[in-house]
């Protein structure tokens, strides 16, 4: 009998099958806009291509006597046509044929949807990059062998499994972060657990202009211009006195050496007082200060260690996993969802050989949520264009639209996008 | 592309009025949604198993009423209670469920083990149930998921836990015997020493495969 590869899940992918529910997914969406309409056949043939080269994503999940875990996948994973509630759970770790992601496509548009044990937003677009490479030279696209994608030609290496936030783990460091409970919202949601999503296409040399005016990086006047608009739109929010929690994840490969394809990102925090009045210049001021302080390799890894710890504690590790769930079901709900109002996730540029720019026309990233933190926004940067996504069970769309309107009076060229939104 | 007057945005959408604000947008637009439509989501409403429910309440208040009405010293709705939820038990773990053989076995032997002390005790006799009943289940389980195991071979690992959680329920009626709460010995034995020689089994017979389950299952 053929031994199954199996892993344990990395440290920050251990919550997720445990508090994952229909409300809350916890998939997030990548796609990429082709300039010509997908062929699903070769689509197919693409994606078991590719899944042979991504081991650590041709897993299924399986419940050990104390943690979940992932095994190898028997079977090949199937694409399928997008479906209209976009980042829906899995019916169970069953369904899907066991995987963990979905390769969707529309039209144009070739997307995976995946969910976030088995990495973040980092991994899937190594993950999309590959397909689309494959997907290309399928369709006798004469592309180079020797690109920065993690192809067929270029050997796995054990790095890309690895669970980095144990490997940067350091004893001495202790995090002395305080999470605190973050303002909500207190206008209705969509049912049957559908999300919104409504992406401004903006040219890039634009929002970097604007940025650069204000002496700050795309990332930090993003974040402004969404304090901005939550100032404006105050009454959307609960009437409680607590801080408007903007959480930000940070790919932390920027601060570690490290070629993991799975989880390795940390949220970082900026919080702010919405009863108390501030210019935008002031709230920009703010943002910078409160991501300089955040963005330190100590402390980073200091808040990783205390992740770390968490989940090497002897009484977690030995509890039963049914036991376990209702912890981190409680530690979710208290660290997770509650400590933010709203998150925005930053991709950064997706950089693909020249030869497949002329097939691609943007990527966008769709970040996912539910009626426990319904707003986030996700942005990816392709050539001259920054998709900005917001996904959001609210079907309030006031903040959306002083978001870009914010924009578009100081002349950025702004198109919105949208899904289905008259539910 | 349509565009905003008010938001001053460009929309890519074949409606009429802005995604954002909700004003009448102006110019032509594209008729290509970039999204499939919303299509509301079919309940699944499975109506023989809610038929079968009521009728499962209704049988079940029936009895215990007529039972009320014309009690004569015996407590028959018990057992008719006690049935009908053992019947759903195979229904909605043996029938409905696509989950591994050895779960559903397993499923059984609990449910079919706390039947059958639930019965002696409802009918005030004893020295059965956990005597004879239990142990020859847990037995009669431990068989049946060795025959899965030799006949499917390829599926070996995923009967394994249940195959060992089944083979420390066994040991439990030779405990009850040490407790005195079993009188009888020699169901007991049989079953322990049933369970006992498939543990031995496997430690000898297990190759890699197995061990590494075992890793996979209980790393901590």
């Amino acid at each position: 009998m053929e031994l199954r590869k199996w892993y344990k899940l990395d440290n920050a992918g251990k919550i997720f099958p445990s508090v994952s529910t229909k409300s809350r997914s916890n998939i997030y969406r990548l796609s990429a806009d082709m300039f010509n309409l997908v062929d699903p056949l070769i689509l197919q043939k693409a994606l078991e291509l590719t899944i042979k080269r991504f081991s650590a994503f041709n897993v299924r999940l399986r419940k050990g006597l104390f943690w979940y875990y992932l095994e190898a996948n028997d079977h090949y994973p199937r694409i399928e046509q997008e479906s209209p509630s976009m980042l829906r759970a899995f019916q169970s770790y069953r369904d899907n044929y066991g995987f963990l992601f979905r390769v969707v496509y529309y039209e144009k548009r070739i997307s995976v949807e995946m969910f976030h044990t088995l990495t973040d937003g980092t991994g899937a677009l190594e993950f999309l990059k590959s397909i689309i490479y494959t997907y290309l030279s399928l369709q006798d696209v004469s592309l180079p062998e020797n690109v920065p994608i993690l192809t067929e030609n270029i050997e796995q290496i054990k790095e890309e499994e690895q669970d980095s936030f144990k490997a940067n783990f350091n004893t001495h460091l202790h995090s002395a972060r305080r999470e605190t409970r973050a303002l909500k919202y207190k206008v209705p949601i969509y049912k049957d657990n559908w999300l919104g999503l409504i992406a401004g296409i903006i040219p890039l040399d634009q929002l970097k202009a604007l940025s650069k005016q204000h002496n700050v990086t795309i990332t930090e006047y993003i974040s402004a211009l969404l304090i901005q608009a939550a100032y404006q739109n105050k009454d959307i929010f609960e009437d409680k006195n607590l801080p408007f929690n903007l959480m930000v994840p940070v790919n932390l490969r920027r601060f570690f050496p490290s070629k993991s394809l799975r989880n390795f990102s940390l949220f970082v925090s900026t919080s702010i007082d919405l009863n108390k009045p501030m210019t935008f210049e002031e709230i920009l001021i703010h943002v910078k200060h409160d991501m300089a302080e955040e963005l330190q390799r100590d402390k980073l890894q200091a808040h990783l260690t205390n992740n770390v710890r968490a989940e090497k504690n002897i009484f977690l590790r030995i509890a039963p996993r049914f036991l376990k769930e209702w912890v981190l079901k409680v530690a979710y709900l208290l660290l997770g969802d509650r400590i933010h109002s709203i998150s925005f996730s930053n991709l950064g540029i997706v950089q693909v050989p020249n030869e497949m720019k002329s097939y691609i026309e943007r990527f966008s990233f769709t970040p996912g949520g539910g009626r426990t933190s319904p707003l986030n926004l996700g942005v990816i940067t392709y050539e001259n264009v920054v998709t900005i996504t917001f996904s959001t069970a609210l079907v309030n769309r006031d903040l959306e639209r002083d978001f870009f309107s914010m924009l578009t009076k100081q002349g950025v060229h702004v198109i919105i996008d949208h899904n289905d939104l008259e539910v | 592309m349509r565009k905003c007057p008010k938001c001053l945005v460009e929309v890519k959408t074949n409606r009429k009025t802005c995604p954002l604000c909700g004003q009448m947008l102006e110019g032509e637009g594209s008729n290509t949604p970039t999204f499939p439509p919303y299509q509301p989501q079919s309940k699944q409403i499975n109506l023989f198993l809610r038929i079968t429910f009521f009728i499962t309440v209704v049988t079940g208040i029936a009895s215990i009423i007529v039972n009320a009405l014309t009690y004569q010293g015996v407590l028959w709705a018990g057992y008719i209670m006690l049935g009908l939820v053992y019947m759903w038990i195979i229904i909605k773990s043996t029938i409905i469920a696509d989950r591994n053989v050895a779960k559903k076995l397993f499923v059984q032997m609990i449910a079919l083990s706390i039947l059958v002390i639930a019965v002696e005790k409802l009918s005030g006799s004893s020295g059965w149930a956990l005597d004879y009943v239990v142990p020859l289940i847990c037995e009669f389980s431990i068989i049946a998921i060795i025959i899965l195991i030799v006949s499917k071979k390829m599926r070996f690992n995923d009967y394994l836990l249940y195959l060992l959680t089944t083979i420390l329920i066994s040991f439990v009626p030779i405990i009850l015997y040490w407790t005195n709460i079993v009188e009888v010995l020699w169901p007991s034995v049989s079953s322990a020493g049933i369970g006992l020689v498939t543990i031995l089994g496997m430690i000898i017979f297990a190759d890699t495969a197995t061990k590494d389950e075992l890793k996979k299952r209980f790393h901590f």
